[in-house]
């Protein structure tokens, strides 16, 4: 061991103190950033996942009727990682959802579908009589706990347009969360012995999916991909859900990542920076004996290793474990409600420790510079103060008070801004977690969602599309719809237990005359017009290039094709609600003339106020056409409608009874109201009712309200930890500079007390000290805190789509803080004073 | 008339394996204005006697009555208030509060005793000492035989009846020590303050009235000092 190590090694054990707390430093600062990381590298793996699910696969981009020269084409491409194929083989005949009967490839269903599946049970389809169904499949027909091996009859069409009826063998089953597109159906797996057996009644040719092993920049790599192809090949890339949305998260966790290290940086330094002071002399004389500034560093930095290579790993390792416990609340926290994913990723443990090793050297470097840079001289005449003022701004007069105040701000400025950072930075913390905590209002959000009721029903039924919109290829035809819900299931919701009253809303399609006032709206919603495909001449499809799209776009919001495809939605609501709420618009509804079906309202969650100037309507509904004076706009009102019209048209909101006189209703929407105490009851009895209904979904406001309540729990506990240590970091600083501080002027104060100042004068003293830096701070948070708090709680409301915000001050739980904050500052010195006051005045006079 | 009396003074520190007799029955009387050096060898116990006097150690056995009144008898805080009063300390190192500027340092016992400073005296002290210019000055600012005049200044603003000073010129040259002596016995003489100097430095005793020998503890020798000649 050289000397500089053994020396090192030395000041290391005869500090066990000072080590333990910067140990504690180390392992918190190291903790809460890979905490921090792990938190939000699992939320990117979430959504990179959850993409995959919506997807429902894998593959980046679908290369479709391939040829077999280019399959083999892209196996042989080095950017390719998987190549799989799949085959349609047949249709399934009605059901609610399009299924269609796929043939996947190994390659295909281990590498592309299986990653976006959950809970698969059994294998791929081997026999010609072997089918693999999702739960909705199976749900749809009744089967709620399937078996492998089970039997399950299917009707399918093949491509020559025959029925044909056949039973399977259920070879196994999944749950699939990926919502139905053309280019990925929902597949319903079958062998490959069947789709030989079908011979050229297979529906499509083959098509070819592609992973890439690198997805940084896909639209490169795929047009580097079809350049690479012998000829070109119809293209269907998968959507990225989620591009971009993480950027705010990633702002947010790079910032408290800073904030940690900051923290943590304050608090190591400022413990070094006490220990370097107490040795001060120490240096003083090693650089009298020679020692170099070099190895002065030297020697403070190694005292700081020999602490990083316990407390980091420590901190890197009870972070892990931390993290599979508490990762996925978090994720819950932020919304994530499909599968989480823990990310254990190896960037998270290196990163936070090489941050934790960097924020500690940092800390120990600064020290070690005023260790290497004091003269032998200075260090003898050494004494805390770094004063160099020539004349002093105010006048102490022996006062305590004054003189505590001398302390604070004239002593050592840099510590006293290290102590005021810290609790200032832990308290605004804390407040932004409270404010934002205390206004998430779950009843608010329930609100929302119910109103004042506590059930909503929604019905929507399988030939949706068609009794919906109400076209069917001609441009007004009405279909007579399902009537799923009618008088009978009506009355049995009256007769819930403790049943109060009950509200719907009814349905209906309609076919809006196309006025040019209509076009600034309907050119509004033309970014919900999703790309189309072309069908070129040799039976191939590609994607619409931008100018197509540009060109599809203006087609559909031009007013030629606007006037005959201008179908609507029409709800029926109840009169008396409407009149409830007349005076919202101005003018206030005519609710005689709303009665009489000559009054409606438009109903769009889209550009509302696009529709603010159109006066006068044209309905035709399928018991006639009829004017109405439009009234206002609404866009979240009786029982959440919401919708925006079919291809630009708005959705129209008209008397119930007028509606179902002229036109083919069915009940879309029934909200219930219960008395309290009987809630339980009612969901039970409810759930028992639509059980084995896969038309109806409905909400209960205890079960959300058990959710919000959780979400709210969830987040306190997790906010209010990560303020907590912060907090806790903040108040450690300021405990132990006290605290060390006053040790260390133990011969000034005992000198003070020679001279006569009595101990309750130096404590007095010590006291106005402590609350100085209390009051400075709380003052500072009054300010400057509310104002960052309340700044970030209004960027979560304006960012929060769910209403469950409704700003809440937490006045008394400041107050708690603020005398709790006042308490520590308050009895720190005196704690600190006591101990030191132990020995006699004589004692603390001898100490060097 | 005695103004400090020590009654079979002991200060004893027992540990598991000795006791160390630091003061072993010292007994003495000193008038008022008499300037009175204590010397012995480090180590004799001629500190532990001076803190004694000034009530900042509490003895093992043994009284220090000063003016009268019995120090001990008090409680910690009438101690204190007594030594503001009554007291005043020049330490070997200074013991300024860094913090305070030099005329803050020299009125802080009276301002801690809630009286006015005499501004006219401070300021005559100031230029009797030579340190009228450092006024404002903060201690760091300061040279050490400024700073020990400073703390002399401070031990004098109060007009105490004693003057108890250890090692006063420990830290300084022999020049600036020779200085410091003489405006101790000036300051004494021109205020009529009872002066006790603890000191090593045997050369010291010629500014005395009278000088004290103690060796381990003890008063060895008690005789007239050549300050008087």
């Amino acid at each position: 061991m050289n000397k500089k190590t053994s020396l090192s090694t030395r000041i290391f054990r005869a500090n066990a103190k000072r080590n333990g707390l910067i140990f504690v430093a180390i392992l918190l600062t190291t903790f809460m950033i890979a905490s921090s990381l792990s938190v939000a590298m699992s939320f990117l793996a979430t959504l990179a996942l959850q993409n995959v699910q919506r997807n429902a696969t894998a593959a980046h981009v679908h290369v479709m009727h391939v040829s077999e020269r280019a399959v083999t084409q892209l196996q042989g491409m080095e950017s390719v990682a998987s190549v799989g194929l799949a085959r349609r083989a047949a249709d399934v005949v009605f059901f609610a959802d399009e299924f269609t009967m796929i043939y996947y490839d190994a390659e295909y269903w281990q590498y592309h579908k299986l990653p976006a599946l959950l809970d698969v049970q059994g294998r791929l389809p081997q026999a010609v009589n072997e089918i693999m169904l999702s739960r909705r499949f199976l749900f749809q027909l009744a089967i709620s706990e399937p078996m492998v091996g089970m039997d399950v009859t299917i009707n399918f069409w093949t491509a020559n347009g025959q029925e044909h009826q056949a039973v399977f063998v259920l070879s196994g089953y999944y749950t699939s969360l990926g919502a139905a597109s053309w280019h990925e159906p929902l597949g319903v797996p079958v062998s490959a012995a069947f789709l030989y057996a079908l011979g050229d009644n297979a529906i499509s040719s083959t098509r070819a999916s592609v992973i890439f092993h690198n997805d940084r920049n896909l639209p490169q790599s795929i047009s580097q991909m079809q350049n690479a192809l012998y000829r070109p090949f119809s293209l269907h890339t998968n959507s990225d859900f989620n591009a971009g949305s993480p950027a705010a998260l990633m702002a947010i966790i790079a910032v408290l990542i800073a904030l940690l290290m900051i923290t943590g940086f304050l608090l190591i330094y400022n413990i070094l920076h006490i220990s370097v002071a107490n040795d001060i002399r120490l240096y003083g004389l090693l650089k009298a004996v020679g020692t170099t500034p070099i190895q002065i560093y030297g020697i403070v930095i190694v005292q700081a290793v020999i602490l990083c290579i316990v407390a980091v790993p420590l901190g890197v390792g009870l972070a892990a474990v931390a993290s599979l416990a508490f990762v996925p609340m978090v994720l819950q926290i932020l919304g994530v409600q499909m599968t989480l994913v823990v990310s254990l990723s190896p960037i998270i443990f290196v990163g936070a420790a090489l941050l934790a090793v960097l924020t500690t050297f940092l800390g120990s470097l600064s020290c070690a510079k005023k260790a290497a840079r004091i003269s032998p001289i200075e260090a003898t005449r050494y004494t805390e103060q770094e004063l160099n003022k020539k004349r002093v701004l105010f006048p102490t007069r022996g006062r305590p008070f004054l003189m505590a105040m001398r302390n604070i701000f004239f002593r050592n400025k840099k510590r006293m801004a290290t102590v005021f950072i810290s609790l200032f930075f832990s308290s605004v913390l804390f407040m932004t977690v409270a404010v934002i905590s205390f206004s998430m209002d779950a009843e608010q959000y329930l609100d929302g969602i119910f109103e004042e009721n506590n059930f909503s029903l929604r019905h929507w039924p399988r030939d949706a599309r068609h009794v919906v919109i109400g076209r069917h290829d001609s441009p007004i035809t009405f279909n007579e719809p399902v009537r799923h819900i009618d008088e009978a299931y009506l009355h049995r919701l009256a007769s819930l237990p403790g049943f109060i009253s009950l509200r719907y809303v009814t349905r209906a399609g309609g076919f809006l005359t196309y006025t040019d006032a209509f076009l600034p709206y309907a050119r509004g919603v033309h970014d919900f017009v999703f790309r189309s495909t072309i069908v070129e001449a040799d039976g191939t499809t590609r994607l619409m290039t931008d100018a197509e799209h540009a060109e599809q776009v203006a087609r559909i919001t031009s007013p030629e094709w606007l006037r005959p495809n201008f179908h609507t939605t029409v709800y029926g609501v109840c009169v008396d609600e409407v009149y409830a709420v007349r005076h919202i618009f101005d003018p206030p509804i005519d609710i005689d003339a709303f009665a009489r079906g000559e009054a409606a309202l438009f109903s769009s969650n889209r550009n509302p106020h696009l529709l603010e100037g159109i006066g006068n309507i044209e309905l035709t509904l399928s018991g006639g056409t009829f004017d109405f004076e439009m009234a206002g706009v609404t866009s979240r009102m009786f029982g959440d409608i919401r919708a925006f019209g079919f291809f630009g048209a708005p959705a129209i909101i008209v008397a119930r009874p007028f509606l179902e006189e002229h036109a083919m209703t069915f009940i879309y929407q029934v909200d219930i109201r219960v008395y309290e105490a009987y809630e339980p009851l009612a969901l039970m009895e409810l759930e028992a009712l639509t059980e084995h209904d896969a038309e109806i979904l409905f909400g209960a406001r205890l079960i959300e309200r058990v959710g919000v309540q959780s979400m709210q729990l969830l987040f306190w506990a997790i906010g209010g930890s990560v303020a907590g240590v912060i907090g806790l970091t903040g108040l450690l600083n300021f405990i132990n500079v006290m605290s060390v501080g006053i040790m260390s002027r133990k011969k000034e104060l005992a000198a003070m007390e020679s001279i006569g100042m009595t101990k309750e004068q130096v404590r007095d003293m010590l006291m106005f000290e402590g609350a100085g830096y209390g009051l400075v701070v709380l003052a500072t948070a009054a300010v400057l805190g509310n104002l960052i708090a309340i700044g970030l709680f209004n960027f979560v409301y304006n960012a929060d789509g769910t209403g469950i915000f409704n700003f809440q001050y937490p006045f008394v739980l400041f107050v708690i803080m603020a005398m709790m904050i006042v308490a520590i500052c308050l009895y720190t010195p005196l704690i600190a004073y006591r101990k030191v006051n132990n020995a006699t005045i004589v004692e603390r006079l001898r100490e060097m | 008339m005695p103004i400090l009396i020590t009654q079979d003074l002991k200060k004893h520190y027992i540990s598991e394996s000795s006791t160390v007799r630091a003061l072993d029955g010292v007994s003495m009387e000193i008038t008022a204005g008499e300037f009175v050096a204590v010397v012995g060898m480090s180590g004799s116990g001629k500190s532990t006697l001076l803190h004694m006097l000034g009530g900042l150690d509490r003895p093992t056995e043994g009284s220090v009555i000063i003016d009268g009144n019995e120090i001990f008898n008090m409680n910690e805080n009438e101690l204190t208030k007594f030594r503001r009063r009554h007291i005043g300390f020049v330490f070997q190192s200074y013991n300024l509060v860094p913090i305070l500027s030099v005329y803050e340092n020299i009125a802080l016992p009276i301002e801690l005793d809630k009286r006015q400073p005499d501004q006219p005296f401070i300021d005559e002290l100031l230029d009797m000492l030579g340190i009228t210019d450092k006024k404002y000055a903060m201690p760091n600012q300061l040279s050490g035989g400024q700073q020990q005049r400073v703390a002399i200044a401070r031990a004098l603003a109060a007009k105490p009846a004693i003057i108890l000073a250890d090692e006063p010129t420990g830290n300084l040259d022999s020049r600036t020590s020779r200085e410091v002596l003489d405006l101790l016995k000036s300051t004494s003489k021109r205020f009529n303050q009872t002066m006790v100097v603890i000191t090593h430095n045997e050369n010291i005793s010629r500014f005395a009235n009278r000088v004290i020998h103690i060796e381990d503890g003890k008063i060895t020798d008690d005789r007239k000092g050549r300050g008087d000649e």
